[in-house]
């Protein structure tokens, strides 16, 4: 279990709301005046409008449409990320199963969160949906987001604009030290036969995921399973986007289903997936109090006492600390475990609190995971 | 503002955040001010969609699925839940033939009908709003 951080003694949030429609400005206005923790100071009504209004407001965030006039949220969140960087959690219609790009683009441009606007469909309580942005911003306020040059982001290039927790300075200093003093470490082909390779990431991952995952060659003998933080309805879309990046197929898990070996399989939203009787999978109603859903905690646990040492765990960038149990209860049955480092990571929450807790075996930057884990597995690197 | 007594009575309970005082009033007025720019576009639009069927331009598409989508959104805070199930379904039946391709008579007759509903259940807020007839 993953709780929201502890706030502690923080101040007001300040919060730049950026919508053409005033019905929605009006409601997120409200939603978040309904709080004493936040403090809307400003509307703006498009892309252009908003850039020109962090300039000059300096929020602490930024809430954001993609779908916009004039200057589109895409666009807008660029520039932003160029010019005066700032956590923004885009709120969006345009994120479900109909465009499922749009959330990946959003992250991409450098948006550190991702809710959708309640739907026709959906079961409305605009209650628990005002709680759930305002738990959003409270931790998106406490990112500390660096120049994103845009003419990168143009480049084609997986984005990594390097996001670190305010509140971690304890692991941000071991990370410091720990990448002057450890040289690269090298790495030879296990000798326990690996059934699994399991994978967590939060935000900054898709980006992430999308670098690591095609190095895994079509042949591959393991299975492998991704539990990424993602809100209901995206992780579809996450899967049809990396099963069109990678040679290994990608599929979302499901209870009664077995992991497959050459395959890469999603952990679906909404659940906990647990694996139990070494490679069967079974998917659980997370406990209320859970805050990050799929949990990695959760998973890797049970990849602790289902495969011990046949599995190999991977940390990857994330805001908070799930996975960091997890990994730690990993390693203690003999798993190698990887932890992504700080200077790779979008947000070097997750890996850094595994760092804290001695969970991390091996910590490495993003470009160096797959060619180790290629390594590791006693394949060609490159191949 | 909108005279309540004119607005659809399909509204659901939508929580205690709109018993703040005035604030449902306030979104009330915002979304009728949102149909008086919205439906001068959409209206026109759909009359062209109807009237050119498969050979409407992408670009009368696009303009369909602009404005249905925020509307869904904005319906959907308001409680006004049968317009924004039918402007969600305009928009699902044609942001596939939002770049060209080719709009199949199916794709046509049923946007139609879901637009006709959507400004069916849109009445008591057109004329609460004072926006164009279609």
């Amino acid at each position: 279990m993953t709780a929201e951080p502890d706030q502690g003694a923080r101040g007001v949030v300040t919060v730049l709301v950026v919508d053409d429609s005033p019905v929605q400005r009006r409601f997120l206005r409200a939603a978040l005046d309904a709080s004493t923790g936040f403090d809307v100071v400003g509307e703006a009504r498009n892309g252009r409008e908003a850039v020109a209004m962090v300039e000059r407001l300096q929020p602490a965030t930024v809430l954001m449409d993609l779908d916009l006039p004039v200057m589109n949220g895409i666009e807008a969140i660029e520039r932003i990320m160029a010019t005066r960087p700032t956590p923004i959690v885009v709120c969006s219609g345009y994120l479900g199963e109909a465009t499922p790009g749009n959330a990946h683009a959003a992250q991409a441009a450098g948006a550190v969160d991702i809710v959708a606007k309640p739907g026709p469909g959906d079961d409305v309580n605009l209650d628990e949906y005002a709680d759930e942005l305002r738990k959003r911003l409270r931790v998106a306020s406490r990112v500390k987001v660096i120049t994103h040059p845009r003419g990168r982001l143009r480049g084609g290039h997986a984005p990594r604009h390097v996001v670190r927790e305010k509140t971690n300075p304890e692991a941000s200093t071991t990370s410091a030290v720990a990448t002057k003093a450890e040289p690269k470490p090298s790495f030879s082909p296990l000798t326990t036969p690996i059934q699994l390779l399991a994978i967590g990431a939060s935000t900054g991952g898709p980006q992430a995921l999308a670098q690591l995952l095609p190095m895994l060659p079509a042949d591959l003998e393991q299975a492998v399973l991704v539990v990424q933080h993602m809100a209901d309805g995206f992780i579809e879309g996450l899967a049809t986007w990396l099963d069109g990046l990678c040679p290994l197929p990608v599929v979302v898990g499901a209870s009664g289903k077995r992991l497959s070996p050459g395959t890469i399989t999603i952990a679906p939203s909404g659940l906990n997936l647990i694996v139990h009787d070494r490679l069967r999978v079974v998917c659980e109603a997370p406990p209320v109090t859970q805050f990050h859903v799929p949990g990695i905690d959760a998973t890797f646990t049970s990849i602790a006492e289902s495969l011990g040492a046949e599995a190999l765990g991977v940390l990857l960038t994330g805001m908070g600390r799930d996975g960091a149990l997890g990994l730690k209860a990993m390693r203690q049955r003999g798993a190698l475990t990887i932890g992504q480092d700080e200077a790779s990571s979008a947000v070097w929450g997750m890996p850094g609190a595994a760092h804290a807790l001695g969970a991390v075996e091996h910590e490495l930057p993003l470009d160096d995971i797959g060619p180790a884990l290629l390594t590791l597995l006693d394949r060609e690197v490159g191949s | 503002m909108v005279d309540d007594a004119r607005i659809p009575p399909q509204r659901a309970a939508l929580g205690s955040l709109l018993e703040v005082p005035g604030l449902r009033e306030r979104l009330e007025d915002a979304f009728a001010g949102e149909l008086c720019s919205r439906l001068p576009r959409l209206v026109p639009a759909a009359a062209r969609l109807r009237r050119l069927g498969v050979r409407t331009s992408p670009a009368t598409v696009r303009a369909i699925v602009a404005e249905v989508h925020p509307l869904a959104s904005s319906a959907v805070v308001v409680g006004a839940h049968e317009a924004a199930r039918a402007a969600r379904a305009v928009e699902h039946r044609l942001l596939a033939y939002t770049e060209g391709e080719e709009l199949p008579q199916v794709v046509v007759a049923d946007a139609l009908e879901h637009l006709d509903h959507l400004l069916s259940a849109l009445t008591g807020w057109r004329s609460a709003a004072g926006a164009a007839a279609v």
